[in-house]
């Protein structure tokens, strides 16, 4: 569990582009991007917690891709080396998948009424906004329709949320068990998510 | 800015820590208390006919629940008991039945146990109760189901001593259900009621349960105060099982019989008088027969074992017209000339030869060895019977080396049940109509039931009557057999309570479950006793079905029998030492 308080109040980016399930937000930093299934809090507006649940990193100027630098035996130290300009023309991105707000200081597990607005602020949640959402896993059934690798996402989340030991077991235990409910149409996809979470 | 939750802390949804620890399950069936903790799982279909389906709790492995146990259904005010009837095994995810989790997949199995598969239990609903905290707090049959998701427990063994009835004059202890130390009590009034009956294979202990509710019967029948609760028993002891001493089947040691425990209340007579002084038994009298006392009826009782035509059987009707109670000495009168011709007699009846030989012999074959039988019968015999009997002392007539004649058995058994069948009607249309008092209620007590209740013979032997009678002459029946399915079905449907150990005939158990609501699940319950030590109780003098272990005839069960005769009458306990009664 994220626990360390000088990075209580780390602020990702701000949000470029967002529906009332997803939002894309653009990196303050192109090297300091959450990880894939890290909790984030939107501010700025209906506070919204979210999970990561993809990043990438393109170039600026959508007219214009950024092509390869550098032989076969260069490697990416020294491609930098040789051409500063580069960082400058990329921008990092990550998209968060909504899996709640807090209406008067009570977290719920459903869409908002609203998406995030646009140049709001992205941060990490502190360990004390994750363990509202842990509470139940409502949010699970938000994440399993929406994202392309929502099930990577899923899988990093609860691993990240999952108390050390020993509650890290039967904490998965039951995380794995709302999956069994919620995906019990689907044995194959939830045979891997298991299998992931166990991993 | 942070956003706490403010309900941080709230349970998860399932009201549980999540872990399923052993310690967890074992306490669900030790606690017995009653709180919701102890649930079990909800009601989540069925009817009242099919009984009801509840999904188990997800902490409730199936293999904790055991099926024939009770279960309490809440609802509101209201509250439902039922036994449990099957156990299944169910999953949401089709695909888990052919690609299970594999041996090293712990994570997954303990992920899927609770949601994709989990237990269902079946439960006959039985009783009722309306109105948990208020007036209508007596249990009544069932007549509605509990709601969608009404909580289900184990029932507690306050609720199972309240439904089966607490210690007073009206009920006697018979056993303890299978999973606590409850008394399970039998309504004594409803058992004398009507006509009973104990069954099951051989060597499942008939006769230890038949004995046990003999002595409790009589016991309890000597603590009535009025004349019309009394009850006396007649047993009619094929394997000298039941009077001074018997025999344990398992162990081969002699266990006291009922006027061993129960001294001067109870009276044996025999029918074998060496046997029984070889046996050390103490016989209060003898029984003989007379040929004058024996009716063709009893000869169409036993046609098939003596091996009589039909024909046979109409010269008997013929021979009794004529010649009354001289019928049978008559019949061995019977001549055939030697070329073959009938005698005056014969052709005056209608009685040709070949009817004649086929009488004859199977009369002479009959009456040989069966020293008992004499060409008249003195009058006091029966009417000391008679007697004993009136005067409240039940009777135990021992049948020595006759028990393994069954013939002997079947006859002696007709005719003295006609007798006092007789005397009681006498006694009973007189009371009814001058006034007077009623005679005092008898049951008797028969072996091998079936073989004078087959619906061939049932017609004509007194015991099909009695038990059709009801208890219009104050005489009921008490059965004991290990082929309930060759009893008449008619008669079946009279036994008002049935007791039965192990059966595993499939129709043996459909006639004794015959005309008993829920049967499905009983089917299951019974076919699934242990061979010895236990029995289900249904019927009449039950407000419930019930699976029990009957309590032990040792030396404890007689003691008590013993410390109560003296309490409740001293002058007449038997002073004879009884503290080696149980020696190995």
């Amino acid at each position: 569990m994220i626990d360390s308080p000088l990075v209580t109040a780390e602020r990702y980016g701000r949000v470029i582009k967002s529906t009332v399930e997803t939002f894309v937000a653009e990196c303050f930093t192109n090297a300091a991007a959450p990880p894939l299934g890290e909790l984030l809090v939107v501010e700025d507006g209906t506070p919204i917690i979210a999970i990561v649940a993809d990043i990438s990193t393109e170039s600026r100027d959508g007219t214009r891709p950024l092509g390869l630098h550098g032989g076969p035996e260069d490697d990416l130290q020294h491609v930098l080396d040789a051409n500063p300009h580069i960082p400058a023309l990329l921008r990092t991105c990550f998209t968060g998948v909504v899996a709640g707000y807090w209406e008067d200081h009570h977290l719920r597990q459903y869409l908002p009424s609203a998406p995030p607005p646009v140049q709001a602020r992205v941060r990490r949640a502190t360990a004390a906004e994750c363990a509202g959402l842990i509470a139940s896993f409502d949010f699970l059934r938000l994440l399993l329709g929406v994202a392309p690798h929502a099930d990577d996402a899923i899988a990093a989340a609860l691993r990240r949320l999952a108390p050390p030991e020993p509650e890290r077991r039967p904490f998965l235990v039951r995380a794995g068990k709302a999956l069994t409910v919620l995906l019990a149409e689907d044995p194959p996809r939830l045979h891997a998510l298991l299998r992931r979470l166990q991993g | 800015m942070t956003y706490e939750n403010t309900n941080g802390n709230a349970p998860l949804r399932d009201g549980t820590d999540g872990r399923m620890t052993a310690e967890r399950t074992v306490s669900l069936w030790s606690a017995h208390e009653g709180h919701e903790h102890d649930s079990i799982g909800l009601v989540v279909s069925g009817s009242l006919t099919e009984g009801l389906e509840i999904r188990l709790d997800d902490r409730v492995l199936p293999s904790d629940v055991i099926v024939g146990t009770y279960v309490t259904i809440d609802a509101g005010t209201r509250r439902f008991f039922g036994m449990i009837k099957d156990i299944k095994l169910c999953t949401t995810i089709a695909q888990l039945a052919h690609t299970p989790p594999g041996p090293d997949e712990d994570f997954l199995r303990e992920v899927y146990q609770g949601t994709a598969v989990f237990g269902m239990l079946q439960v006959q609903p039985m009783l009722q109760i309306n109105d948990v905290d208020g007036e209508g707090r007596a249990p009544e049959p069932v007549k509605s189901v509990p709601p969608h998701f009404s909580r289900v427990r184990l029932s507690t063994q306050e609720e199972i001593e309240r439904i089966f009835g607490t210690e007073d004059g009206r009920h006697f202890v018979i056993g303890t259900p299978l999973d606590m130390e409850v008394k399970v009590r039998l309504d004594y009034k409803r058992f004398i009621e009507r006509s009973n009956g104990v069954f099951g294979k051989s060597g499942t202990g008939k006769t230890f349960l038949t004995r046990l509710l003999l002595l409790n019967t009589i016991q309890k029948s000597n603590s009535q105060k009025e004349q019309k609760d009394k009850a006396v028993c007649l047993v009619f002891d094929m394997h000298n099982e039941y009077g001074w001493k018997g025999t344990s089947e398992d162990e081969h040691r002699e266990v006291p019989g009922l006027k061993r425990i129960l001294g001067s209340d109870v009276a044996v007579y025999t029918l074998d008088s060496e046997s029984s002084k070889l046996r050390n038994s103490y016989p209060d009298g003898e029984i003989v027969i007379g040929l004058d006392q024996i009716e063709p009826d009893d000869m169409k009782l036993l046609q098939e074992t003596m091996g009589l035509s039909d024909n046979a059987v109409d010269a008997c009707e013929a021979l009794y017209e004529k010649f009354q109670e001289e019928w049978f000495r008559n019949a061995l009168e019977l001549q055939i000339t030697e070329k073959g011709e009938e005698d005056p007699t014969s052709r005056q009846l209608n009685i040709h030869a070949a009817s004649v030989r086929n009488l004859k012999r199977a009369l002479q074959k009959f009456k040989r060895g069966k020293d008992f039988i004499v060409d008249k019968a003195p009058e006091d015999v029966l009417a000391s019977l008679l007697k004993t009997l009136e005067n409240g002392r039940s009777v135990v007539i021992e049948f020595g080396r006759y028990g393994s004649d069954l013939d002997a058995y079947m006859l002696v058994a007709n005719i003295l049940t006609r007798r006092i069948h007789d005397r009681w009607r006498e006694k009973t249309e007189k009371a009814l109509g001058t006034g007077g008092e009623h005679p005092i209620h008898l049951i008797i007590v028969i072996e091998e039931a079936h073989k004078f209740l087959d619906p061939a013979v049932a017609g004509h032997t007194i015991f099909g009557q009695i038990a059709r009678e009801m208890r219009k002459y104050n005489v009921t029946l008490l059965v004991i057999d290990q082929r309930p399915s060759a009893i008449d079905p008619e008669v079946m449907s009279q036994f008002g309570t049935r007791i039965t150990c192990l059966l595993d005939n499939e129709r043996d158990i459909e006639a004794v479950l015959s005309g008993v609501s829920g049967k499905s699940g009983l089917r299951d319950v019974l076919a699934r006793l242990d061979s010895k030590q236990q029995a289900l109780i249904l019927g009449h003098a039950v407000p419930m079905p019930i699976v029990v272990r009957p309590e032990t005839y040792d030396q404890t069960t007689y003691a008590r029998f013993r410390e109560s005769l003296r309490s409740s009458q001293p002058a007449k306990s038997d002073p004879s030492d009884d503290s080696d009664l149980f020696i190995n």
